[in-house]
């Protein structure tokens, strides 16, 4: 093992009443791949964007080959050579590539004129590591959205950093790019630099991260090598017990078909970044948990979205409710329809958040809590104490504004909005993302309740344990097709994974 | 293929409105010959010469994602303050540089305003307008200001050659802004900053800093503009450059400058003023109602954008 | 635990500690010869009218910039439909409620021009409202020949209906008018805002379009509606607007929009969306209108004044911006 190239000493960090991080400790060494492991809300991007300067701790050190710095702002991380690569894309869309990548350190001639070519030339070299096949003066809006996201790699290559950030980078790209990608972190790390890898692919960490550290609710709670553990051992430190009792799933009775879809189609207007669908057809019955499986992008979201009446001008197909048709041309009309779609955007598509949690409980029943457009505040206030009961939201009450809540809490506030609409089909995309994992349990029982009560559901989810825990059927989506059906007892991670990348 | 053709169409939006220009123009002059006299020409370049300048300054701010309200008290104040200037001190260049300077602490403060106190730029210029409209007022005591210095006057009315002065200061500063936004670092930054701010604070560029400067610049343009306004009309009116803002940001928005930032062109906005001017000149040549010049301005701007988004499109 | 509250509770009452804190100062500082020429019931009454015009297009711009837009053509409206209303009275021999009504119907074309070109066109409201400014006033300077057409009341050729004349008067000689429907507006909208599945619709929309479009809420519609009501609203400002002065000129308004956003700026509307309410706006509005009132009292400038007020929006805004730590 190589000198230690990095020490995070005692960190910690507090939002608001929150505590985000308490007393963390890791270390990276030269040479080296350390996989930063632990479920959505463990506190792994909150410690690297300390790391990167983002962010500042309320206590703790940060010593680069033994010294100790401060890093303030991302400048200053660079200067320690930090880099970082970030979850959520931070491209400037109507700059062209070169520009992307050397952005704020623009090659300049005599003058502080920008040298555009050297940087054409520099772009395309490492472009060509990337075996990326996009040209450097090409617009980053005109690219798919996993070419934005190589160029996101790009631009922390060209940073030539000695400790390389990576949270999640192969989220959004193919598995033969994601190959390229980890052929050349394995060149990085023959090179001396360190590298702390992000991720929740099991089977990346065994294929390249060196010692794992796993966090869970803020805390740090050990670290391993890669070579002498195991999935169950590491999911059992991430979740803090034993995967069998994870998911409760109770046999259900399986009832009518409560939702069919035949041929449903989708071809989005030039220039959007969405997938096009093609002839999805698939079936839900009461009682019915349905997984939909598949990578970033598949065109999942944009499966819901079709069914919720988003892009009705660009869909053909046929949708039944109960074996009768529907014509769904806006949201209102899925739900009247008796369709409700909970977003994965929380806070983008979600949830009003200067609003109180009550106000957006009814937001899609004001008209049956109104009276000639005059809200009917008390039988409106009743319905929301019942929602928050039901669904356990820990607040001080109906009335506290939704931006106050922590991801778990909001979560079950869409979800409690949603419910309120009494749907005959419930349409969840990633209803566990970025929540802790109390709160998660809560929600698996919720749906295994609700599916018991013979309502139609049909989940996206990217984490794959958790598509085949709590589903009764799997379909697999890849590149906007359905490419697989199974059933709960027939489903490995290892089968819906090679379905969801033909 | 695909690169080729948006590149086409970026293109595309400025060769249309040139045209539009261009049939503009055939449509005057055979309405009335005057329209194509040298005489005229000259006046339309003038006339189109300080909206440009201080447009060039607009368009970078829009481009940022901001907005300068203040511009028509600034045009006003700064021509004021040469005018003043130069009554009591009868020196030229300390007549100008006084009226930059106000340029420069103006758009430094609403810079300030805007990128350090978080203020919508909106509403910062907003106030500033509103202080800087009151103080020309108070500064003069409501009265015109005049001065006797010839070479003071000639800013606005001289030639060089057959070529006014004002159009030859627009097309350095026209230079300068294709130059800068095209070209330079600084000029790339602003469009970073515009597209996507949160990236570029990552990127370590530093956003404040970029911010100030542009409005800096938005101001000492709008000043040179205001030295223009002032000589040509002879006299320092408190009075002068109401709504000249809002011709600023239409010639900008007819031009291409997406208001939400990020986008834009410097040739756009200047292609827009032109466009704006003809018209307004060849209404009035071919004898329209004065009113109804300020309904097709209006429509104007709808069109345009709708041209914008239409092409966005497909 | 205590102090932040009291914390949150002094920025949420900030704008009326303002309010309080000028009118006290006012009370103190404007006693000449052993009168308080402040405290006067006519001259706090003329507060009140002065107020009403701009507190009446503020509460139509309230409910534009909590959607998240901005209407820059309500001053254009202004003088167009003053100039209007004027025409068809003097002109025309419209009687009162035609008159009213057409005056009404103007504004909502306009609203309704710019609330299509938004929501149809996806054009952005800057751009729609600088546009409809432009062909507001251009139609306005035509109609009348951009000369102004006075109100003489009476009946007969030439002249306004009398009906019209109330608009200004003062009731038991006190009380004006216009502050009255301005008042009483004010309250619908508080209702309607508070209490109304549009206010509620109006809050979402402007907080999270996306998440409101998808709960089935009709974005565009309720967008359209709004455009509608500010213009109208501003229809109604106009039409006090010209009996005060007793006369229509298409040259009046302007500079009308942006005093309404002033007065919502100050009363802690957000330009960004989705935040603001109309007791807010009217507090915002009676800060600006006692402001001019106290300063005109102790014969300071007009000019000074206007600086004053834009160090006052500054001020305001910059206290009720939310900053992180």
């Amino acid at each position: 093992m190589g000198k230690v190239l990095l020490e995070m000493k005692h960190i910690s960090k507090s939002f608001g009443a929150v505590r985000a991080l308490k007393d963390v400790s890791i270390d990276l060494h030269e040479g080296e791949v350390l996989a930063l492991m632990g479920e959505n809300g463990a506190g792994k991007s909150t410690l690297m964007n300390i790391l990167s300067g983002s962010l500042l701790p309320q206590e703790g050190e940060i010593y680069v080959e033994g010294q100790k710095v401060s890093v303030t702002d991302p400048v200053t991380a660079k200067k320690h050579g930090i880099a970082k690569i970030h979850q959520e894309l931070q491209v400037v869309p109507e700059l062209n590539v070169a520009e992307n990548i050397f952005l704020g350190r623009w090659f300049k001639k005599k003058l502080p004129v920008v040298d555009f070519e050297s940087m054409i030339t520099e772009t395309q070299k490492y472009l060509d590591m990337l075996e990326l096949d996009v040209k450097p003066t090409q617009k980053v809006k005109d690219l798919r959205i996993g070419e934005q996201q190589l160029v996101e790699i790009a631009k922390a290559l060209s940073l030539d950093a000695r400790i390389l950030v990576m949270d999640e980078p192969t989220s959004a790209i193919s598995e033969k790019e994601a190959e390229k990608l980890f052929t050349i972190i394995r060149r990085l790390r023959s090179e001396g630099r360190g590298i702390i890898y992000i991720t929740h692919r099991m089977e990346e960490i065994f294929k390249i991260a060196d010692r794992l550290t796993v966090m869970r609710d803020g805390a740090y709670i050990g670290t391993v090598n890669a070579s002498e553990t195991d999935t169950d051992e590491i999911i059992r430190m991430m979740v803090g017990r034993d995967v069998s009792e994870q998911y409760p799933k109770d046999p259900t009775e399986k009832g009518d078909v409560a939702f069919e879809v035949k041929d449903l189609t989708y071809t989005p207007a030039p220039g959007s970044f969405r997938r096009s669908l093609k002839n999805i057809s698939l079936k839900v019955h009461h009682g019915e948990v349905l997984g939909i499986a598949g990578l970033a992008g598949a065109g999942r979201t944009e499966f819901f979205e079709c069914v919720a009446g988003v892009h009705a001008r660009e869909v053909t197909g046929e949708i039944y409710i109960e074996g009768k048709p529907v014509s769904i041309r806006k949201p209102g009309d899925a739900i009247r329809a008796g369709i409700s779609f909970a977003t994965e955007d929380r806070k983008g598509s979600g949830l009003v958040l200067q609003r109180s949690i009550g106000e957006n409980i009814s937001l899609p029943l004001l008209r049956q809590f109104s009276k000639y457009f005059v809200m009917d505040l008390k039988n409106e206030g009743r319905a929301w104490e019942e929602q928050i009961e039901a669904l356990k939201v820990k607040a001080p009450g109906s009335r506290t504004l939704a931006s106050a809540l922590s991801g778990g809490n909001q979560q079950k506030v869409i979800l409690a909005r949603w419910l309120l609409t009494k749907p005959k089909l419930l349409l969840l995309d990633e209803p566990t993302r970025g929540i802790d994992v109390g709160a998660k349990a809560e929600i698996y029982q919720l749906i295994n309740n609700l599916a018991k009560a013979g309502m139609a559901i049909i989940v996206v989810s990217s984490e794959l344990p958790e598509v085949i825990g709590i589903s009764d059927r799997i379909v697999t989506f890849c590149e906007g097709e359905l490419t697989g059906e199974f059933l709960q007892a027939e489903a490995t991670q290892e089968k819906l994974l090679h379905s969801a990348t033909k | 293929m695909r690169e080729k053709k948006k590149m086409d169409l970026g293109s595309l939006r400025e060769l249309l409105l040139i045209g539009v220009v261009i049939i503009l123009c055939i449509i005057w002059t055979i309405m009335n010959p005057q329209f194509i006299s040298m005489n005229n020409v000259t006046n339309i370049l003038r006339q189109g010469s300080y909206t440009a300048i201080a447009a060039v300054g607009m368009t970078m701010v829009i481009i940022i994602g901001e907005i300068d309200l203040s511009a028509g008290s600034l045009i006003c104040a700064s021509g004021l303050v040469g005018a003043m200037v130069c009554k009591s001190t009868n020196n030229v260049v300390l007549a100008v540089s006084a009226a930059l300077l106000v340029g420069v602490v103006v758009g430094g403060s609403n810079g300030v305003l805007c990128a350090v106190g978080k203020l919508p730029g909106f509403i910062a210029t907003l106030a500033s307008m509103t202080v800087l409209r009151g103080l020309a007022y108070i500064i003069t005591g409501g009265n015109s200001v005049v001065w006797t210095n010839e070479a003071f006057t000639k800013i606005g009315t001289g030639y060089v050659g057959i070529v006014p002065i004002p159009v030859i200061i627009m097309l350095v500063v026209i230079i300068f802004g294709v130059f800068l936004t095209s070209k330079l670092r600084f000029g790339r930054y602003i469009y970073a900053v515009g597209g996507n701010m949160e990236a570029s604070r990552w990127s370590g560029i530093a956003v404040v800093k970029v911010k100030i400067i542009v409005y800096m610049i938005m101001g000492v343009l709008t000043s040179i503009a205001g030295l223009i306004v002032v000589t040509r009309l002879g006299s320092g009116q408190p009075s002068a450059g109401q709504n000249f803002e809002m011709d600023c940001i239409t010639a900008a928005v007819v031009g291409g400058t997406s208001m939400s930032g990020g986008r834009g062109k410097i040739i756009g906005t200047v292609v827009g003023v032109l466009l704006l001017t003809v018209l307004t000149n060849g209404m009035t040549l071919v004898g329209i109602n004065t009113y109804w010049q300020q309904v097709f301005k209006g429509i104007i701007i709808v069109v345009s954008v709708l041209a914008d988004t239409h092409t966005k499109k497909n | 635990m205590k102090t932040d509250q009291t914390k949150v509770l002094i920025k949420k009452m900030q704008s009326v500690i303002a309010l309080i804190l000028i009118f006290i100062v006012a009370s103190v500082i404007c006693v000449q010869d052993g009168k308080n020429v402040f405290l006067d019931a006519r001259n706090l009454m003329n507060v009140l009218r002065a107020v009403s015009e701009n507190g009446i297009i503020a509460i139509g711009m309230t409910m534009i910039l909590i959607l998240g837009d901005i209407d820059l053509s309500v001053g254009s409206v202004v003088g167009l439909v003053s100039t209007g209303c004027a025409a068809l009275m003097v002109w025309n021999g419209l009687g009162f409620i035609p008159a009213v009504l057409a005056s009404l119907l103007i504004g909502a074309a306009f609203g309704f021009f710019n609330g299509i070109c938004i929501t149809k066109l996806k054009l952005q409201a800057f751009i729609v409202t600088l546009a409809s400014m432009n062909i507001a006033r251009g139609l306005a300077r035509f109609w009348a020949n951009g000369v102004g057409i006075p109100l003489t009341y009476g009946k007969g050729e030439g002249l306004a209906p009398p009906q019209f004349e109330v608009l200004q008067m003062r009731i038991n000689g006190l009380i004006p008018v216009p502050a009255i429907i301005f008042l009483i507006l004010l309250l619908i909208f508080h209702f309607i805002m508070t209490r109304t599945r549009f206010g509620r619709q109006l809050y979402a929309i402007g907080g999270n379009r996306q998440a409101s479009y998808l709960a089935g809420i009709n974005v565009d519609r309720i967008k359209l509606f709004t455009f509608m009501l500010c213009s109208m609203l501003a229809s109604v400002a106009a039409m006090i607007h010209a009996a005060q002065i007793s006369q229509g000129g298409p040259n009046e308004g302007s500079g009308y929009e942006l005093n309404a956003v002033a007065a919502c700026a100050i009363g802690g509307t957000s330009l960004a969306g989705g935040k603001g309410t109309m007791l807010g706006t009217l507090i915002g509005a009676l800060i600006l209108g006692m402001l001019d009132n106290v300063l005109g009292l102790k014969g300071v400038n007009s000019n000074l004044q206007l600086m004053v007020k834009g160090f006052l929006i500054i001020i305001a805004v910059f206290m009720q911006a939310e900053r992180k730590e």
